[in-house]
């Protein structure tokens, strides 16, 4: 019985020195400040069961006993210390806490501790307790308070927290045997009992420090269905990219048990960051997109004590890093792979959202551009329909009718003119405009086009046209390229509203025929000149606003001329006047 | 208390239909009866440019082809017309003129008809002057703040023909 119960006493004394050994090792090789906190803790454990053996063996001089009363104190105060890393102590925590444990051990050496086999004098066994009650006064609040704050944190970090509050609470459990009555306590039964109960302790304390990967894979089992339903969920929810990347960061956390992550977009924007503040997040967002960035390979992996995967974005190279926190475990292979499936998932959606996005703006510009064009079109309708009524109710005489014809007849022109761009912007998106190209001299287009328009062009605007003296032949449809100078010359009408001449140069440069119309009105801004030939993108100015137009012309009228080979370039100043010029390659 | 109406839109049957809309309170069809757009109201051409007085009447509209084309069809009533093609020169004349009543587009060069009709306002002169406005624009957030902004009548242009205006605007100048 005496020696099942040595072995025992042994045993748990290795346990503990393992268990300090090792605490000491992983502080040596990642040193961080709670690293230190769980070496002291588990250091001096160790110590005071290392020092129990050795007393037991060569008996114990005071000043041991003293020496290991005082280790036994610190590893309380360590415990108290890493407790503090995490949730503050007050300072009157501190006072009682210093007090208690100083305290008691100063009462115990003063009164002196009487050899071992000895029966201790009614002080010095006053005095133990009070050491044995301080550390547990000390212990058992940092404990508790782990196993509350381990809810809600993802199973690895939980069940590490867990297996260290119950491997403290056990402890502290076995020390109150102290206060039972020797002769309870002195049975053989009771002492293997307690041993045994000893000897789970250090392997609890050691899963909750440092799990080994078997137990943090047993750990997360219980997380793969939510895990698996909440990959699902995220290919599927299209939810806003930062949204998503927050929802993503969290289950990337609990899937390797980090501490602390981040997902950085293509463009160098943070998109999600748990776990630390964001200056945190920016100096390492930094340190991965700066200049010498070599310590992430370009596959991404193991970097320290974080995963750092690279997210090949459509929109450039985004990043996905989790870092391990001092109270997380190190990262092995098997996280990092893990990780990588989630980053690969991750991509996808993130792709998928922008591709939502665009579809939802295009959605957006459609429906403004529906309504813009309904009210561009109530105008000229309002018109014909105004004095159509008029002439039916007999309030408009023949004379006022002839006068108002042209005008009536051009409004009708300007409806058909936008349905026209309309539907051929409709064509150009279903691949269903057909060209008919013809060989034909660009200077006869260019002069039929400035006929027709001179009327809406008035004395106030003159078109001037200068054409070269020889042919300029293009192989185009002749009616798209009329749509093109015709688009080019109405604008140029239409944003002078001050008057002006307008230039129409049709010239041949480098084996293509140039039309350039110059006009010296509005001119463009250069925060205008981007939106100038997107489709529906029309420059809505104070001075533009009662100017018709769908916003099609310009687009239209470049692809147009990017289908015939050629291109439509603009030059503008605000407050000058803008060139357009339309570039056609010249037929052989 | 909120009351459902009907949009001024809707009141021409069959040409545009916005549902109804809850507002906040009053309605759209502003401080007279309706009149426009029912035949049995709508009085014969000749007889408003007959005894009736003639007004003094602002329009604001850009469209210069349609400006003139509503000029033409009041002043044959005996109305004194004038017309504005923007913004600002629409409040100048709207707070400083002496109108019987104003006719009013929303999308101006210079200065938006609401705004024009918000510092119309606040002025002394222009706070009850009798505002239609006519406009190419109807989407519901707008007629509230026509109503609220004590308008009249909300009318759309290619809804409403220059005699069915004609026709009514004694009643919309009358205080």
């Amino acid at each position: 019985m005496d020696a099942l119960l040595h072995v025992l006493q042994y045993a748990s004394a290795i346990a503990f020195g393992f268990l300090g050994v090792v605490s000491v090792i992983d502080l040596v090789r990642q040193p961080s400040r709670r690293r230190a906190y769980v070496a002291m803790a588990l250091g001096m454990l160790a110590l005071v069961s290392a020092i129990g053996r050795v007393t037991a063996l060569v008996g114990s001089p005071a000043w041991l006993t003293d020496a290991n009363l005082a280790a036994f104190q610190l590893s309380a105060f360590g415990l108290l210390l890493l407790r503090n890393s995490f949730i503050k102590v007050p300072i009157w925590g501190w006072l009682v806490a210093i007090a208690a444990l100083g305290g008691s051990v100063g009462a115990s050496i003063l009164v002196g501790n009487p050899p071992a086999p000895a029966t201790p004098t009614p002080l010095q066994a006053t005095a133990v307790l009070a050491v044995v009650s301080a550390w547990i006064v000390v212990v058992v609040e940092p404990s508790v308070r782990f196993a509350l704050a381990s809810r809600g944190l993802p199973v690895v970090q939980r069940r590490r927290m867990q297996a260290l509050s119950f491997g403290y609470l056990a402890l502290v459990l076995v020390l109150l045997t102290v206060f039972l009555p020797r002769r309870t306590t002195n049975t053989p039964t009771v002492q293997i009992a307690t041993s045994l109960f000893a000897l789970v302790i250090a392997p609890a304390l050691y899963a909750g420090f440092s799990p080994p990967r078997w137990l943090r894979r047993v750990w997360r089992e219980s997380e793969e269905e939510p895990y698996r339903e909440a990959v699902r969920e995220l290919l599927l929810y299209s939810a806003d990219r930062a949204a998503l990347a927050h929802r993503s960061l969290d289950w990337a956390l609990r899937l390797v048990g980090a501490d602390f992550g981040m997902v950085l977009d293509g463009d160098g924007v943070l998109l999600a960051v748990t776990g630390a503040s964001a200056d945190v997040a920016a100096e390492r967002a930094h340190r991965l997109l700066g200049e010498g960035n070599s310590f992430v390979g370009p596959d991404g992996g193991l970097v320290g004590s974080a995963i750092v995967l690279p997210l090949p974005l459509d929109n450039g190279k985004g990043y996905l890093m989790v870092e391990a926190g001092p109270f997380t475990p190190l990262f092995g292979q098997e996280e990092v792979l893990r990780l990588r499936q989630y980053a690969a998932a991750l991509t996808a959606s993130l792709d998928r959202t922008r591709v939502a996005e665009r579809v939802i703006a295009l959605e957006e510009v459609k429906s403004r551009f529906l309504k813009l064009a309904s009210h561009e079109l109530r105008g000229p309708l309002a018109l014909v329909k105004g004095y159509l009524s008029m002439v039916v109710d007999g309030s408009l005489s023949s004379e006022e009718l002839q006068r108002v014809m042209p005008m009536i007849q051009a409004r009708l022109e300007q409806m058909t003119g936008m349905l026209n761009e309309m539907l051929d912007t409709a064509r150009l998106e279903d691949d269903r405009l057909e060209l008919k190209p013809e060989r034909f001299d660009m200077r006869h287009a260019v002069t039929a086009v400035a006929e027709a328009l001179k009327p809406l062009a008035g004395p106030q605007r003159p078109v001037t046209l200068s054409l070269p003296e020889h042919e300029v032949p293009v192989v185009a449809d002749r009616a798209r390229v009329e749509t093109i100078v015709t688009n080019l010359i109405d604008n140029a009408i239409k944003y002078s509203p001050r008057g002006g001449h307008i230039d129409c140069i049709v010239e041949v440069r480098d084996g293509d025929a140039l039309v350039a119309v110059t006009d010296h009105g509005i001119g463009i801004a250069r925060e205008d000149m981007t939106t100038l030939f997107t489709r529906f993108g029309r420059v809505t100015s104070d001075a533009t606003v009662s100017i018709p137009g769908t916003g099609l012309g310009l687009y239209l009228s470049r692809e147009l001329a990017r289908l015939q080979q050629g291109d439509l370039t603009a030059h503008s100043e605000a407050g000058h006047g803008s060139t357009f010029t339309l570039q056609l390659p010249l037929a052989a | 208390m909120a009351r459902r109406l009907r949009t001024a839109t809707a009141m021409f049957p069959g040409v545009y239909h916005w549902g109804t809309l809850v507002l906040p309170r009053g309605g759209i069809s502003l401080g007279r009866p309706a009149t426009l757009g029912m035949p049995a109201l709508a009085p014969d051409d000749r007889v408003g440019g007959g005894q009736a007085k003639g007004l003094r009447i602002l329009m604001v509209e850009d469209d210069i082809a349609l400006a003139n084309m509503y000029a033409l069809r009041l002043r044959r009533d005996g109305h004194d017309v004038t017309t504005v093609h923007d913004g600002e020169s629409g409040l100048e004349h709207a707070i400083y003129g002496d109108y019987d009543l104003v006719f009013l587009d929303i999308n101006l060069p210079r200065l938006d008809g609401i705004s024009l009709l918000q510092q119309m306002r606040a002025t002394e002169k222009g706070s009850d002057r009798p505002v239609v406005i006519l406009s190419n624009y109807s989407e519901p957030p707008l007629l509230i703040r026509g109503e609220e902004l004590g308008v009249r009548r909300y009318l759309v242009k290619s809804e409403v023909t220059p005699a069915q205006i004609a026709a009514s605007v004694h009643d919309w100048s009358a205080s």
